[in-house]
């Protein structure tokens, strides 16, 4: 009797073990971030010492796919967290996206409970990709409203509108959605025109196999030159870091930026429009002229192999495993990009495999260089989720005015002064221990600057106030880059009304924001890259064009001429 | 006819009662189920209002629940998508040659094992078969995709020192298939054929042993003896497996996806999965989900209601 009951007891206890392990998990705990109100109301915006309250933990999401590249070591104790903590009584807490923006964004609003204060994300503008994301999540509200936290507390923060297009403030930072709330604030934005930063995008080729073949870097002026370059390339036998056969061209992942190598195809315009030169009227580029011949070098490039196939697709680790070797002679990216990756990598063991800028390329207007709006048009973006405590947002703004002072620039960009950088002339120089760092890729992960706080400031004063892009830059000019902004790629800036905002005023605006969809054209287009012949890449296109026109691209086309005939100031297609 | 619906009456009363008291006999085994009952609840019967989903306009502030009702919007917008024909042939087509394919080497692989004697060759091939199955598609991918390289990758070595031109095997679309299909192989053979050797170790080695007696060869007792005795259990499988004759599995297919093999690859759950992660339409990705299901769940209740009448074996 005693043993069956024992048996009972045993069994019983056995299933609400069973049954509780079910719950493990479920059970809701207080986020770290949800600090006693108390605590909250002790700091302030004038830079009163906070080091004995207790610290305040702002949970952060920097909703950028390897942004975790920009990560202090230590969250808590790096040089701009400790000085944070000291003027603000907050220390930011972040996390790192390490999947697509759009999947993360999407999942964090659709599960209800954002479980972060502070997000920063990609806000490009328009309706589409993160930006349609995060203006669908405010207008629904799921983002705080901080017009009057930013009256009280962000009077450095409001300054963003000095950096930022009218365009871009009028229809995405101010969209009609929004009622009249400020629910995101830009970042990176230039304190100046003269602090827009020309990320030098162009094509760039190995040094060594451009000289064995006896070409200069002016020889490449035309998409079709590249061409004849690569197909020498393929003829010679040059060999990578590992004496493996070099592949002509390829690119970065997912084949980042391979546009540049086609530049003589591209118009130049800045709203993904084409502009009929006899009739003066747009239609969307996907439609125009210029596009077969886009395609059709693409396609002569991939079936000649002459273009890595595997590039249009490549991951990160294994483009960056073929950048490391040497492997393609020919590639396109930014100036910033490659430099710090090579400078890590190939070059150490491989100075002579350097990689040079070619061009100038022009465009199908026969115009080099590119055109910049005033002001920013387009940017990174951060807000505050709407459940955040009140007294947590509120110290996140206090946080992020300092961050957005004289002061706090110069913490979060050049560390301390006397410790970090002096003061010479009026302008921060960064010691050279620390120049050093920052060039071996250290100084972030090791003290913060140069880091992730970055992404809490919206101007960026690198010429107008600290004379230089990069720490060190001002005493050693990095002539490669002054060649590349003076004479490859030099930006104008322009002012005007971009013709890619008239779709918020047209009815059908989702419709066409889905069929405009990025990801189903450039399906599209990389097919037609490997189609067996030039009409069939044709013949693929044109299914794509026909697919724009049952959608209604026409009568979307019809309104933005209508729209852009309508308005007084300058229209920029 | 009045005294028989009686008794029958009667019976099920009593059968009903006998059920409960079998169950109050043995309720600490019945609480065993308490667990299994709860978990279904909780994570397979709650969720299910889920699918409403695909008739509202999903909000972020409402949820699913608050979300007003659209009707058949999404489904209409589904049914009229320009690729929706391509997303259901090549979804067939795919899911066709994994189980035409993948169904029968779980099977094959099984009975090999169980021929083999010497045991500790045996335990470690075994292994070395399940292996797979725990590593990630994205290693898998990486692994295939690296072998098959234009640039030195191993085939392409191969064909080179052959004197032939290297080919972009995951670009061509027969090599394509090819690739999907033994990919999938490689990855789920060895873990798949753990429920055949479990079959295949309860049949009674006196069978085989009377078979030796009458002078049948190692060929004849597996047609004869070892493949009918585990034949229940590929039934079984098999009709299982028919439900997942539109799921092609996206992650393998999304990670294989090259420009060229698009049009061929492009499936059900891909877009499903473009559409709702990427573009955030949950609503219309529940659509694409949905409709998946419902063919599933057709394709399941046929085959096992086939599988009845021409055999023994059927699930229910």
């Amino acid at each position: 009797m005693m043993k069956k009951s024992i048996k009972r007891l045993l069994c019983t206890a056995m299933v609400l073990m069973l049954t509780m392990s079910i719950f493990a998990g479920c059970q809701r705990t207080k986020e770290p971030t949800s600090k006693d109100s108390n605590n909250a109301g002790q700091s302030n915006n004038t830079g009163k010492k906070e080091a004995d309250a207790e610290p305040i933990v702002i949970k952060m999401f920097s909703c950028w796919n390897g942004s975790s590249g920009n990560a202090p070591r230590d969250h808590f104790d790096n040089v701009v967290a400790n000085k944070l903590l000291e003027e603000t009584g907050v220390i930011f807490d972040i996390e790192y996206a390490t999947s697509s923006e759009s999947e993360n964004l999407n999942m964090m609003f659709s599960s209800g409970d954002i479980p972060y204060d502070v997000v920063t994300a990609p806000y490009w503008g328009g309706n589409g990709g993160e930006t349609g994301i995060i203006k669908r999540a405010a207008s629904q509200g799921m983002v705080m409203a901080l017009e009057d936290l930013l009256d009280k507390h962000g009077p450095n923060i409001k300054r963003f509108e000095e950096g930022a297009a009218t365009d871009f403030l009028e229809n995405d930072v101010y969209a009609p959605e929004y009622n009249g709330h400020t629910y995101v604030i830009p970042y990176q934005l230039p304190a100046t025109p003269a602090d827009n930063k020309n990320w030098g995008y162009c094509v760039y080729v190995r040094k060594d196999i451009m000289d064995a073949l006896g070409w200069k870097q002016e020889d490449f002026n035309h998409s079709e030159k590249i061409y004849e370059f690569l197909k020498e390339v393929k003829a010679g036998d040059f060999k990578d870091a590992n004496g493996n056969p070099v592949i002509p061209a390829g690119n970065w992942h997912n084949g980042w930026a391979y546009d540049q190598l086609y530049r003589s195809y591209i118009t130049g315009n800045m709203c993904s429009l084409w502009v009929d030169p006899d009739t003066n009227k747009a239609i969307v580029d996907r439609r125009s002229p210029l596009v077969m011949e886009e395609v059709l070098y693409m396609r002569k490039l991939v079936s000649e192999g002459l273009f890595d196939p595997e590039a249009f697709r490549q991951n990160d680790t294994i483009a960056k495993e073929k950048h490391a070797l040497g492997k393609y002679a020919v590639h396109g990216v930014h100036y910033f990009h490659q430099r710090d990756f090579y400078e890590q990598t190939l070059y150490k063991d491989h100075p002579e495999m350097r990689y040079v800028p070619v061009g100038p390329i022009k465009n199908a207007k026969g115009q080099i260089g590119a055109s910049s709006l005033k002001g920013r048009a387009g940017s990174p973006a951060w807000f505050i989720s709407a459940d955040t405590d009140s007294d947590i947002a509120e110290a996140a703004i206090k946080a992020i005015n300092y961050l957005n002072s004289e002061e706090g620039r110069l913490l979060a960009f050049y560390g301390i002064e006397g410790e970090h950088f002096d003061m010479v002339d009026g302008k921060p120089r960064m010691k050279k221990e620390y120049v050093d760092m920052n060039k071996e890729g250290i100084l972030k992960s090791e003290t913060g600057i140069q880091g992730i706080y970055r992404e809490l400031i919206s101007l960026y004063p690198y010429m107008s106030e600290w004379g230089e892009f990069t720490p060190g830059e001002a005493d050693v000019p990095d002539e490669t880059y002054e060649h590349i902004i003076n004479n490859i790629v030099p930006e104008t800036i322009i002012d005007g009304y971009r013709a890619s905002n008239f779709i918020n005023d047209y009815d059908k605006k989702d419709d066409i924001n889905e069929l405009l969809n990025g990801e189903l054209w450039r399906d599209y287009r990389e097919r037609a890259f490997f189609a067996a012949t030039e009409e069939d890449a044709i013949k693929i296109i044109e299914e794509y064009q026909q697919y724009l026109i049952k959608g209604g691209i026409e009568d979307y086309e019809a309104f933005i001429n209508e729209k852009a005939a309508e308005r007084d100031d300058h229209v920029i297609f | 006819m009045k005294t028989m619906r009686l008794k029958t009456k009667k019976s099920n009363s009593h059968n009903k009662k006998s059920i409960w008291k079998r169950m109050r006999k043995y309720k600490v085994l019945y609480l065993f189920l308490l667990p299994a009952i709860v978990f279904f609840f909780i994570f397979g019967y709650i969720p299910m209002y889920g699918v409403t989903l695909a008739f509202k306009e999903f909000r972020f502030d409402t949820g699913i629940l608050m979300s007003p009702w659209v009707g058949l919007k999404y489904v209409e917008k589904f049914f009229s998508y320009f690729q929706f024909r391509l997303l259901i042939r090549n979804s067939f087509l795919i899911s066709f040659l994994k189980l035409l394919f993948g169904f029968p080497a779980p099977i094959i692989l099984a009975i090999m094992l169980n021929e083999v004697r010497a045991k500790k060759f045996k335990r470690v091939f075994q292994t070395v078969s399940y292996l797979p199955y725990f590593v990630s598609w994205v290693v898998v991918a990486t692994i295939f995709t690296k072998f098959l390289s234009p640039h030195q990758g191993l085939f392409n070595e191969l064909r080179m020192a052959m004197d032939k031109e290297p080919i972009f095997f995951l670009g061509i679309v027969k090599y394509f298939y090819i690739v999907i299909v033994t990919s999938d192989i490689w990855k789920n053979v060895g873990f798949n054929s753990i429920i055949y050797l479990a079959a295949l170790s309860s049949i009674s080695p006196m069978l085989y042993e009377a078979a030796s007696i009458d002078g049948a060869g190692k060929w004849k007792k597996i047609i004869h003896i070892t493949l009918p005795s585990i034949l229940p259990t590929v039934g079984i499988l098999f009709i299982l497996s028919m439900s997942g004759l539109l799921r092609a599995g996206y992650e393998q297919i999304i990670l294989f996806q090259q420009p060229p093999t698009i049009p061929v690859s492009e499936v059900l759950e891909t877009y499903s999965v473009k559409v709702g992660l990427q573009q955030g339409q949950y609503s219309y990705a529940t659509v694409v989900g949905l409709f998946q299901s419902i063919v599933s769940l057709i394709l399941i209740v046929t085959t096992n209601k086939i599988a009845k009448k021409v055999s023994d074996t059927s699930l229910w």
